[in-house]
C-alpha cells in the first residue's frame, strides 16, 4: 500500500506581553497546533505505511516557518504557495488556492489542522473538500486506514468527552484536533536542516486567485487607533473599584488620540517625551 | 653460593621443551585476544591522542600506575593496590628468570636471596589481595558491586597461582635444604613444616611436580583469559587514562562530533561513539563506585552509569564481522534522561571514564530524533520561541523587581560596575522571587553599582546542553552573546550555578572580553573582605552547607559559600558527603523540567535527612536556585521544615544585615 498524503500547514503568531506595539512589531511565528497534530498523524502513516507525504502552505515569509517545521520533521516533499497578502484572505480563499494546488497531487489523504489559532473559523477544511469533491470529517482525534489504502475509519471528539466513530472511503480530507496525537520533538538542527532542504515554490499572484475564487478585494482601510484598555486592576486601586472594574470589563486609560497632519503629530510626541521626562 | 636453578627437577630435556612451547602458545593466544579486543575500537569515531605526551604520561603514571584514583577509597583501594602490584611484581620476577636463563645469568649470590625474598613476599601479598577480595565481595557484599561468574573464577585463578607458587618454593626447599631457606619467609617456613611432618621424599618430589604443573595451569588459563574477561581493565584502562584528554573537565562538554565531510554524529550505537567513548566502556572495573554515589541510582531511577558503560561493552563485544548496525538498546537509551549530570560519577572514577560526555552523547541522539518526555519537550519549545523554559511572559515576570523601592538600571542604557545575570529561574521563578529580591537589596544597601538587562531572561544554555539540545544551546549562546556584547559593565555576576559554570567554562572567552564572571557566593565574600558588606552582631545560627554541583564538584568553588558564613557568625557543620561528595538535589542536566517518574526517594529529601542527623543545625543553606527550589519542596514534603529551614545564602546575609 503507497499512499499519498498532503498535510496543508498555516504559520500562526503569539506574541509576547500585550503591549499592542510589541505584538505588531516582535511576533513569534510558529506552526498552527491543529496543524502541527496533523502533520504528525502524517508522520505516522509515512512511518507505518511508507506514505508519501507533502506539506503545503499559503503565505509569504511566514510561510517559511511552517514549511521548515515541516521539513526538520521529515516530510518527504513541500510546497510553498507563495502569496504576499495572505492575512487578507478567507477561508473560503484559502481553501480554493489549496484545492488548485492539491488537485494536481492526486492525493489519498489531506489532513488538515480543524482550526487555525487565529481567525478559528475551522472552515478551510470543510472547504478544501467542497472544492475538492472528497468526503470529509472534522475534529478527528484518531484513525486507522483499512482496506489497502481504500477505507478510513476515524474518531471524532464530541462535546463532554463523548466520541463517535466515522468512516469513509479514501481519498478524503480530515481535520484533527490540536490533541490527537503527542507531538515529537524537531530539533533546532533538524529545523536548520529543514530550512536548507529543497520545496517547491508556486507564486500565487492576485489577479490569477481573485479570478478563481470569484471575490475581489475592492478596500483596505488602515487600523484605528483604539484607547488601550487594561486587562488588569491596579493594585492601587479600593476593593470597590476592583469590583467595578471587573464588573465593567475594564476602565478605559486616559489616552490622548491625535488625528491631523504628520508634522503637527511630530510636535506632539516631541513634547509629551519632553513632558514625561525623557529629554 | 646461591643461585638460580632453572627447571629444577622437571624432567629433562622435554619438560622445558613443553613448558616453553605452552608457553609461546598461550602468549600468542593473548596477544591476538588483546589485538582482537581492542581492535573494536576501530569502530568508533577517531580522537586525538598523541598531542601534550607528558601530561598524558603523567596521567598515566599518576592513575595508572600508582592508582591514586582507587586508593581514594581505602579498602577497595588498597586491595587492588595489592593484587595489581604483586601480579606486576611476579610478572617482572618471570622475565628476570628468563633472562637470566638466557641472556646474563646475573640472579646468584645476595642478588639472588632478595630476588627471591620479594618473590616470597609478593606471592602472600598476592593471596592477601585475593582474600580482601573475596571477604569485601562475600561478606561485605557492597550494594552496588556486582559478583559476576568471570570475577569469580578471576580471583581463583589468581589465588591458585600464588599459593602454588608458594607452595612450589616450599616442596623445593623441603627437598634441597638450602641454607639461604630463610630469604624465602614463607616458603621457607612451609618447607620446615614439611620437614617436622617427615613427608617422605618422593611425595615430596611428586608434590612438587603436581603443584608446579598446577601453577602452570593456572598461568595459562589465566592469561587466555585475561583479555576476555573482565579483566580487560587490566591494559584498557591505563590505555583510557593516557588517552584522556589531560586538561578534560566536565565543566566544559565535549562538542558535537562531526564527519570530514561536515555531517554531524549522533551516537545512538558503536559506531557514532568516539574511540574514547568505546574505550572506556572495555576499562569500566565493574567497581560500582559510579552507582554508589549516583543520585538517580539511590533515588530507584532507571539509570545507572555502570550499566551503560558495560551495556556499550556488550554490544561492542557483539560485533562480528562488522554487523553492528543496529542502535542502541531504546531501553537502555530511555535511561539516560534519568541523569542530573551531577559528575559524581565522573568524579569517583578511578579509570578516567567520562561518563557525562557519554550520557550527553546518548541524549542528543534522543533529541535528534524527538524522543523526549512531554514536559521537556514544552520547555524546549518555549526556548526555541522565548529564550525562557516559562514559556510567554506574563505579568509575574516583573513581580519581584516591580516591588522593589528601588530601582535597578537596566545595563543596556547605563553603565554599571558588575551585571546581574540571572537566568530564567531566578527572574521568573515565584518560589525563588523572594530570594531575588533580597540580593537586589543587599547589594543596592552596599552601594554596588549593579545593572540587569531589564527586559530579558535568556536562559544561558547550560542545562540544555546538558540536555543535548546542542542546536539551542548555539541559540542561547549566539542571543546571550549579542546581548553581552551591548550592555555596559565591567564584570559579570549570577546567582546560579549553572549559568556561572556555562559563562566561564563553555561560552568563547573572547566575546565575555576578559571581563570577571563571578557567582553571587564569591562577590558577597569579596564585598565582605572589602568591608562594603558589614555586620554588627553574628547570627549564631547552626548551618550546614549544601555545595551546588556546578558550583563545587565541577568548578571547585568552595571557599566563597563558607567564608561567607563565617562571616555572618554561622556556626557551620558539615554534613558527611560534603565538597567534592556532595549529593545533587536532583534537579540539575535537565530533570527540573521533567517529569520526577516513579521514585524510591528522591535525593533532596535524602540530602536533607543527611543534614538533619547532624546535631542541632536548624538551618540548610544552599545558594543554587534550582538547589533551594528542590530542597524547599524536599523539606515540605517530609515535613521537615519545622524543624530544618531551607535557605539560600543570600537570606543568610540579608538577615545579618539586618540584626
Amino acid at each position: 500500500m503507497s499512499l499519498n498524503v498532503v498535510v496543508c500547514v498555516h504559520t500562526t503568531n503569539i506574541c509576547i506581553g500585550n503591549d499592542p506595539i510589541q505584538m505588531n512589531t516582535n511576533p513569534i511565528w510558529i506552526i498552527n497546533p491543529s496543524d502541527r497534530s496533523a502533520l504528525e498523524a502524517a508522520m505516522n502513516l509515512q512511518a507505518n505505511y511508507n506514505a508519501n507525504i507533502t506539506a503545503i502552505s499559503i503565505g509569504g515569509k511566514d510561510a517559511v516557518v511552517s514549511l521548515n517545521y515541516c521539513l526538520g520533521r521529515g516530510v518527504n516533499n513541500a510546497m510553498h504557495l507563495e502569496y504576499d497578502d495572505e492575512v487578507s484572505l478567507d477561508a473560503y480563499r484559502i481553501a480554493n488556492i489549496l484545492a488548485n494546488a492539491i488537485n494536481d497531487l492526486l492525493p489519498d489523504l489531506v489532513l488538515c489542522g480543524d482550526h487555525g489559532n487565529d481567525w478559528n473559523s475551522s472552515s478551510v477544511g470543510p472547504f478544501l473538500a467542497e472544492f475538492l469533491d472528497l468526503p470529509q470529517i472534522s475534529h478527528v482525534t484518531g484513525f486507522e486506514i483499512e482496506n489497502h489504502g481504500r477505507f478510513l475509519q476515524t474518531e471524532r471528539r464530541l462535546e463532554r468527552g463523548g466520541r463517535q466513530k466515522v468512516a469513509c472511503n479514501l481519498p478524503a480530507v480530515i481535520c484533527m484536533t490540536e490533541v490527537s496525537y503527542q507531538n515529537t520533538y524537531v530539533s533546532v538542527y533538524r529545523l536548520r536542516e529543514g530550512s536548507q532542504r529543497p520545496r517547491e515554490i508556486k507564486l500565487i499572484s492576485k489577479q490569477d486567485e481573485e479570478e478563481k475564487s470569484g471575490v475581489r478585494l475592492v478596500e483596505v482601510s488602515p487600523i484605528r487607533t483604539r484607547p488601550r484598555r487594561l486587562s488588569h486592576p491596579s493594585t492601587g486601586l479600593s476593593a470597590a473599584q476592583r469590583m467595578q472594574f471587573l464588573m465593567t470589563g475594564g476602565f478605559e486609560k486616559k489616552q490622548n488620540v491625535f488625528e491631523g497632519p504628520l508634522e503637527e503629530g511630530a510636535n506632539k510626541v516631541i513634547s509629551l517625551l519632553r513632558e514625561s521626562g525623557f529629554f | 653460593m646461591p643461585i638460580r636453578q632453572d627447571f629444577w627437577d622437571i624432567p629433562q630435556p622435554w619438560g622445558p621443551i613443553v613448558i616453553y612451547s605452552v608457553m609461546s602458545i598461550t602468549t600468542i593466544i593473548m596477544l591476538w585476544l588483546w589485538f582482537r579486543r581492542i581492535n573494536l575500537l576501530r569502530y568508533g569515531v577517531p580522537v586525538k591522542w598523541k598531542d601534550r605526551l607528558g601530561l598524558r604520561f603523567n596521567n598515566f603514571l599518576r592513575d595508572g600506575l600508582f592508582q591514586i584514583g582507587i586508593l581514594r577509597k581505602r579498602y577497595p583501594g588498597f586491595m587492588h593496590l595489592l593484587l595489581s602490584l604483586s601480579i606486576f611484581i611476579l610478572f617482572l620476577g618471570t622475565i628476570f628468570a628468563t633472562l637470566n636463563s638466557h641472556v646474563y645469568p646475573f640472579l646468584k649470590g645476595n642478588y639472588y636471596l632478595v630476588y627471591k625474598l620479594i618473590l616470597d613476599v609478593c606471592s602472600v601479598l598476592l593471596v592477601l589481595g585475593v582474600g580482601m577480595a573475596v571477604y569485601r565481595r562475600f561478606v561485605q557484599k557492597p550494594k552496588y558491586l556486582t559478583t559476576t561468574r568471570g570475577a569469580i573464577i578471576i580471583l581463583l585463578l589468581i589465588a591458585l597461582i600464588g599459593v602454588s607458587g608458594l607452595l612450589v618454593e616450599s616442596f623445593r626447599l623441603a627437598i634441597q635444604q638450602p641454607e639461604w631457606k630463610s630469604w624465602s619467609p614463607v616458603g621457607g617456613t612451609l618447607a620446615n613444616i614439611w620437614q617436622n611432618l617427615e613427608v617422605n621424599q618422593n611425595i615430596l618430589n611428586n608434590a612438587y611436580l603436581f603443584t608446579y604443573g598446577i601453577h602452570l595451569l593456572s598461568i595459562v588459563i589465566l592469561m587466555v583469559t585475561l583479555p576476555t574477561g573482565p579483566m580487560v581493565h587490566l591494559l584498557s584502562a591505563p590505555l583510557n587514562i593516557f588517552i584522556s584528554d589531560p586538561e578534560h573537565t566536565m565543566a566544559r562538554l565535549s562538542p558535537l562530533q562531526s564527519r570530514a565531510n561536515g555531517e554531524l554524529i549522533f551516537s545512538d550505537g558503536i559506531k557514532t561513539l568516539t574511540q574514547k567513548q568505546l574505550l572506556s566502556a572495555l576499562s569500566c572495573t565493574n567497581c560500582g563506585r559510579c552507582s554508589e554515589v549516583c543520585p538517580a541510582v539511590l533515588s530507584g531511577h532507571l539509570l545507572d552509569p555502570q550499566k551503560i558503560m558495560l551495556h556499550i561493552r556488550e554490544s561492542l563485544d557483539d560485533v562480528k564481522g562488522g554487523s553492528f548496525s543496529h542502535p542502541f538498546d531504546p531501553q537502555m537509551m530511555a535511561q539516560v534522561w534519568g541523569c542530573t549530570t551531577c559528575g559524581a560519577c565522573e568524579n569517583i572514577c578511578p579509570v578516567h571514564i567520562e561518563h557525562l560526555d557519554i550520557i550527553v552523547a546518548l541524549r542528543r541522539a534522543l533529541i535528534q530524533k524527538g524522543r523526549i518526555n512531554e514536559n521537556l519537550q514544552k520547555s524546549l519549545e518555549n526556548m526555541v520561541s522565548y529564550g525562557s523554559s516559562f514559556g510567554i511572559l506574563t505579568p509575574i515576570y516583573q513581580s519581584w523587581i516591580s516591588e522593589l523601592p528601588f530601582e535597578i538600571p537596566d545595563a543596556t542604557k547605563s553603565s554599571v560596575d558588575w551585571l546581574w545575570f540571572p537566568g530564567d529561574i531566578t527572574m521568573r521563578s515565584p518560589e525563588y522571587a523572594n530570594i531575588s529580591r533580597m540580593t537586589a537589596t543587599i547589594l543596592h544597601n552596599a552601594k554596588i553599582n549593579y545593572g540587569i538587562f531589564t527586559n530579558i531572561e535568556n536562559n544561558s544554555g547550560n542545562d540544555i546542553r546538558r540536555i543535548g539540545e546542542e542546536g539551542l544551546y548555539d541559540e542561547l549562546v549566539q542571543r546571550n552573546l549579542s546581548l553581552l556584547q551591548v550592555g555596559h559593565y565591567k564584570g559579570i555576576f549570577t546567582t546560579d550555578p549553572h549559568t556561572y559554570n556555562t559563562l566561564i567554562n563553555e561560552y568563547p572567552a573572547k566575546a565575555l572580553m576578559g571581563k570577571p564572571v563571578l557567582h553571587i557566593s564569591q562577590l558577597l565574600d569579596q564585598l565582605i573582605l572589602s568591608n562594603q558588606i558589614q555586620f554588627k552582631n553574628a547570627l549564631g545560627w547552626r548551618v550546614t552547607y549544601h555545595d551546588p554541583c556546578y558550583l563545587g564538584r565541577y568548578n571547585k568553588v568552595y571557599h566563597p559559600a563558607r567564608h561567607v558564613l563565617q562571616a555572618t557568625g554561622c556556626e557551620l557543620i558539615e554534613m558527611p558527603r560534603n565538597k567534592d561528595f556532595a549529593l545533587c538535589c536532583g534537579a540539575g542536566g535537565g530533570r527540573f523540567w521533567m517529569e520526577e517518574g516513579a521514585l524510591t526517594e528522591r535525593s533532596s529529601e535524602m540530602r536533607l535527612l543527611e543534614a538533619a542527623a547532624l546535631q542541632s543545625v536548624s538551618r540548610f543553606i544552599t545558594t543554587c536556585p534550582k538547589c533551594y527550589i528542590y530542597f524547599s519542596e524536599a523539606s515540605r514534603s517530609i515535613n521537615l521544615n519545622e524543624t530544618l529551614h531551607v535557605a539560600d545564602l543570600v537570606e543568610v546575609v540579608h538577615a545579618a544585615m539586618k540584626s
